[in-house]
């Protein structure tokens, strides 16, 4: 139980909070195609 | 082992700044994730360690598929591979070690339950160094990356956030999180109140 309620808030809650970052994207850093 | 992975996935986004926490979190977990299905469906189990009721640390995982060696790296690559085209080949290798992180964090508290090939095939030796024996040290462990983890990304919030000349909190708001909610998984595991 411990490990479906820790997926669904670090990958759901966490994860929400983080995305309002201003982090850099993906493609701006070692986007090698 | 769940909280210990998180803050884990939580110091490589440090690091790693322009992948996804989310997918991060989800990547650092993905060998359980494929776990649960084989384990309802009666193809991988979990038994306690004789003469224990089981619960955290006092558990034998006979999770032969997903987390041998071989098995392990196999989900990891794929699941790096699921991200390339969207994300690139640099943050899909990001992911794919973050995914088979798992196993090596893994292989340090299993007993000796870990295969080497899907399904122990030839019978090989199974692999675990056993720290679960010593569960103190294990929970030590566990809120020291939760710590280390929530420690190094707020750090990298804060300065992502103050460059793009933004407000703080929610990078506060963030660590916090990663900080509590760990702390929180990690005492739900340790107690097994919700099981």
């Amino acid at each position: 139980m411990a490990f479906i309620l820790g997926v669904v808030l670090f990958v759901i809650v966490v994860g929400w909070v983080d995305v309002g970052l201003p982090w850099p994207s993906p493609r701006e850093k070692g986007h090698e195609q | 082992m769940i909280a210990g992975h998180f803050g884990f996935a939580a110091a490589v986004k440090s690091r790693e700044r322009q992948v996804s926490l989310w997918a991060l979190m989800l990547a650092t977990v993905w060998l359980d994730i494929v776990f649960v299905p084989l384990f309802l469906s009666g193809i991988e189990t979990i038994v306690p360690v004789p003469q224990t009721h089981g619960g955290y640390g006092n558990l034998v995982i006979h999770a032969d598929y997903t987390h041998s060696l071989v098995g392990a790296l196999a989900l990891s690559v794929l699941f790096g591979t699921a991200f390339s085209r969207r994300w690139g080949w640099r943050s899909a290798w990001v992911l794919a070690f973050v995914s088979f992180s798992h196993w090596l964090l893994d292989l340090i508290v299993h007993r000796a339950d870990m295969p080497i090939l899907p399904g122990n095939i030839g019978g090989l030796p199974k692999l675990g160094f056993g720290l679960w024996r010593m569960q103190s040290v294990v929970i030590g462990m566990e809120f020291a990356l939760v710590l280390a983890g929530a420690w190094f990304y707020w750090r990298a919030a804060r300065s992502v956030t103050v460059a793009a000349g933004r407000q703080e909190w929610r990078a506060a708001l963030a660590g916090t999180l990663v900080l509590v909610l760990g702390f929180l998984v990690l005492v739900l595991d340790v107690t097994g109140i919700l099981d």
